[in-house]
C-alpha cells in the first residue's frame, strides 16, 4: 500500500491511538445537528432518544411553543371526570436538564436548501436531519359553517388543553334535559376511537349530572373504530341517551350555525346547547410550510420516517402518511424510535436496526370498562404494513375490562415518562 | 411418547406435541389452543418441518392457536395453572435454548423501545408490571408463555408473536442487565 484515503488513515491511527478514534463522522464545524419541531408524543420522544443515545454527540434541539405539555391522549378522561387537567399537563423540564435544547417558540419557515429553521422569536437554527412532529390541523370549511374562528362557541378539543376545558364547561352548564352534538370527522384523522370515548365520557358525565340529556353524533363515516365494543357499552350503560347517526342516514350531510348553535342534519335542523365540532384535519401547518406534504399529509418512507421529498426531513406521528398505522400517541413514540436509530445512525455510524413498529389504543367506556386494539407493523418499500393486530372482545367480563383499563393508566405513566424524563 | 427429558430442538417437541394430543385429555383452554392447532396446521407443521423449515413459522401455528384461545374467553392476564406437561416440557426447551442464544446488548436495547412505552424503567409500581432487572431467564420464559398463548394478555401476546427467539434473547438480556439505584 502506498497512499493512504483520509478514511483509512483514520482507521490505522484510531486503533492505535484513541483520542482520534471518534470524530471521522463529525462535521469540521461540531457536532451534528438534529431540529425537532413539536414536543409530543413523536417530537419529545425523538429528541430525548436522539440525545439519551448519542450520549452527547449530537446537538439536539427541540422547538415547541408551549411550556406545559397537555396530552391529548386521556383528555377524555377529563371530559369523563377521570382525570384532573392538571393529571394531564406535564415539564419539559427534565429533557431540558438532560441535554436536550428545549426552545419554546413558534418555528415559522424551513429552508431545506440551506438547511435551517426560522423561529417567531426571530432566531435561526441550522439543521442536518429535521424532525417534524406538528401533530395536527384542521382543513378549512370542511364542515359547512364552521370555521377555527367559531372554536370559542363550537369547541374542537381535539388538540388538548384551553379547549378541553372549554368543552368541560360547555358539558357542565348544560341545561337539564339539553343536546350534546358532534360533529365527527372523516378518515383518516388524530385517535380513530378518540370521538367515540369522547362521547361515551360526555355520557357517563351526563348520567352522574344531568340524566335526561341527549347526545347526538353526526357522522361521515359509516363505520367508525371499536364500533360493536362502543355500542355494546353505550346500550349497557347509556340505554337510550345516544344517537348515532352514520353516512347512511345523513350524518355526513351537516351544516352548523355557530351563533344559532344549531346543527342540521340532511337537513334536519336541531337547537343544540353543545356542539363538539371535530373538523377533517390534514398535518400540522410547519410540515406544509417546509414543503414536505401532498394533500393533506407528508408522505415518508417506512424504514426511517425520512419524507419522499427530502432524505434529512423526517415527519412523525399525525402529520405522516405512512401507511397502515393509526394517527395516535403511540404510533408516533413508535415511528420516533425507528426515526432516532436512524438519524443517529446517519450522523454518528451507530448501528441502525430493521424497522418495528407498534401500536395500542385503550379506551374507557364507563368506570372500569376499558377496551383495547392493537396491531405490530414492519416496514415494506411500499408503507408501513400492519403484521398482525387484536381487539377487544364483546361481552368480555368485568374483571378483564377493569384490568384493561388499569392496563391504560400504566401505558399513560409508561409513555410519558418514555416521552419527557430524564 | 418419546422421553421428553432428553433436551432435542423445539421442532421435534412440536412433533411430540401434534401427535400427543391426540391420546392426551388437556385442560380445557389448552384444548382448545392445540386442537385448533392441530386441525388447521398440523399439515402445515409437519411440511415445514419434513423441509427442515425454520422454527420460526412452527411456533407461530402454536401461537396463533394461542391467541385464538385468548379471543376464546380466558382472562386476559391469566397465568397458567393446569398447563399440561407436554406444553410445559416445549415452554422448558424454548426458554433453554433462548437463553443459549448470544445476546446483542445493543439490539435489545433498540427492541426495548417497544417495551418502554409501557414498563418504566424503574420500579415505580403501577398497572404494568416492572421487568427492569428482573432474571433473565424468567424474562425468557415469561416471553416464551406469552408466545405460546400459557400466558393471556392481547397486548403481550402480540408483542410475544412478533419477536423471534433471537430477539427475545436480546431483549432478556438488556432488562436483564438494568441495574436500579
Amino acid at each position: 500500500m502506498t497512499r493512504l484515503s483520509r478514511r483509512q488513515f483514520g482507521v490505522l491511527v484510531g486503533a492505535g491511538a484513541a483520542t482520534m478514534a471518534a470524530p471521522t463522522y463529525l462535521r469540521a464545524q461540531g457536532k451534528p445537528r438534529v431540529v425537532v419541531i413539536g414536543g409530543g408524543a413523536g417530537g419529545a420522544t425523538a429528541a430525548r432518544y436522539i440525545a439519551k443515545d448519542s450520549d452527547g454527540a449530537i446537538d439536539v434541539t427541540l422547538v415547541e411553543p408551549t411550556r406545559r405539555y397537555y396530552t391529548c391522549f386521556f383528555s377524555n378522561l377529563y371530559l369523563g371526570g377521570f382525570k384532573e387537567m392538571d393529571d394531564l399537563g406535564h415539564s419539559y423540564g427534565a429533557l431540558a436538564s438532560s441535554g436536550v435544547n428545549v426552545v419554546h417558540d413558534w418555528a415559522i419557515g424551513v429552508d431545506r436548501s440551506a438547511k435551517t429553521v426560522t423561529l417567531a422569536g426571530g432566531a435561526t437554527l441550522s439543521y442536518d436531519k429535521l424532525v417534524l412532529s406538528p401533530g395536527i390541523d384542521f382543513v378549512d370549511d370542511s364542515v359547512e359553517g364552521w370555521s377555527v374562528n367559531a372554536q370559542n362557541k363550537m369547541p374542537h378539543a381535539y388538540k388538548a388543553g384551553s379547549q378541553t376545558e372549554l368543552l368541560k364547561a360547555q358539558l357542565a352548564s348544560m341545561p337539564a334535559g339539553g343536546t350534546f352534538a358532534m360533529v365527527a370527522p372523516p378518515n383518516p384523522y388524530r385517535c380513530p376511537p378518540g370521538p367515540y370515548e369522547r362521547v361515551s365520557m360526555v355520557a357517563h358525565y351526563l348520567k352522574q349530572n344531568n340524566p335526561t340529556a341527549k347526545i347526538i353524533i353526526a357522522d361521515p363515516k359509516a363505520k367508525f373504530s371499536k364500533m360493536a365494543l362502543f355500542q355494546e357499552g353505550w346500550a349497557n350503560h347509556y340505554d337510550g341517551m345516544i344517537d348515532w347517526i352514520g353516512d347512511d342516514f345523513g350524518g355526513g350531510n351537516v351544516v352548523v350555525d355557530p351563533d344559532a348553535m344549531t346543527v342540521s342534519i340532511d337537513g334536519e335542523v336541531t337547537k343544540v346547547d353543545v356542539c363538539n365540532v371535530i373538523p377533517a384535519m390534514k398535518a400540522g401547518k410547519i410540515a406544509e410550510v417546509a414543503g414536505v406534504t401532498d394533500g393533506n399529509w407528508a408522505p415518508v418512507n417506512a424504514a426511517d420516517m425520512s419524507t419522499k421529498a427530502d432524505a434529512d426531513v423526517y415527519v412523525l406521528g399525525d402529520a405522516s402518511q405512512q401507511g397502515d398505522m393509526p394517527k395516535s400517541g403511540f404510533s408516533a413514540n413508535s415511528q420516533a424510535k425507528v426515526a432516532s436509530n436512524a438519524i443517529r445512525g446517519a450522523l454518528t455510524g451507530s448501528r441502525v436496526f430493521p424497522a418495528k413498529f407498534a401500536n395500542t389504543c385503550w379506551s374507557l367506556i364507563a368506570p372500569n370498562d376499558g377496551v383495547k386494539v392493537g396491531a405490530t407493523y414492519e416496514a415494506t418499500e411500499e408503507k408501513i404494513a400492519k403484521v398482525d393486530g387484536f381487539i377487544s372482545a364483546t361481552g368480555e367480563s368485568a374483571e378483564l375490562r377493569k384490568a384493561t383499563y388499569e392496563e391504560s393508566e400504566g401505558w399513560y405513566t409508561g409513555i410519558t415518562t418514555d416521552m419527557l424524563s430524564a | 411418547m418419546s422421553n421428553l427429558a432428553n433436551r432435542r430442538t423445539v421442532k421435534q417437541h412440536l412433533i411430540a406435541v401434534s401427535a400427543a394430543v391426540a391420546f392426551t385429555a388437556l385442560p380445557a383452554g389448552v384444548t382448545f389452543a392445540v386442537s385448533s392447532f392441530v386441525e388447521k396446521d398440523t399439515a402445515k407443521l409437519e411440511s415445514a418441518v419434513a423441509a427442515t423449515g425454520d422454527v420460526g413459522k412452527n411456533e407461530k401455528s402454536i401461537i396463533l392457536a394461542g391467541s385464538d384461545q385468548a379471543k376464546s374467553g380466558r382472562s386476559d392476564g391469566q397465568i397458567k395453572t393446569e398447563a399440561n406437561d407436554e406444553i410445559e416440557a416445549i415452554e422448558l426447551v424454548m426458554t433453554a435454548d433462548i437463553m443459549q442464544i448470544a445476546p446483542d446488548l445493543e439490539y435489545g436495547e433498540y427492541l426495548a423501545g417497544d417495551c418502554t412505552t409501557c414498563h418504566k424503567l424503574s420500579w415505580e409500581g403501577d398497572e404494568v408490571p416492572s421487568i427492569v432487572g428482573m432474571p433473565k431467564e424468567y424474562l425468557v420464559q415469561a416471553m416464551v408463555e406469552y408466545k405460546m398463548g400459557i400466558r393471556v394478555n392481547n397486548v403481550m401476546n402480540l408483542r410475544a408473536q412478533n419477536v423471534s427467539n433471537e430477539e427475545i434473547a436480546h431483549l432478556a438480556e438488556y432488562f436483564s442487565s438494568i441495574e436500579l439505584e
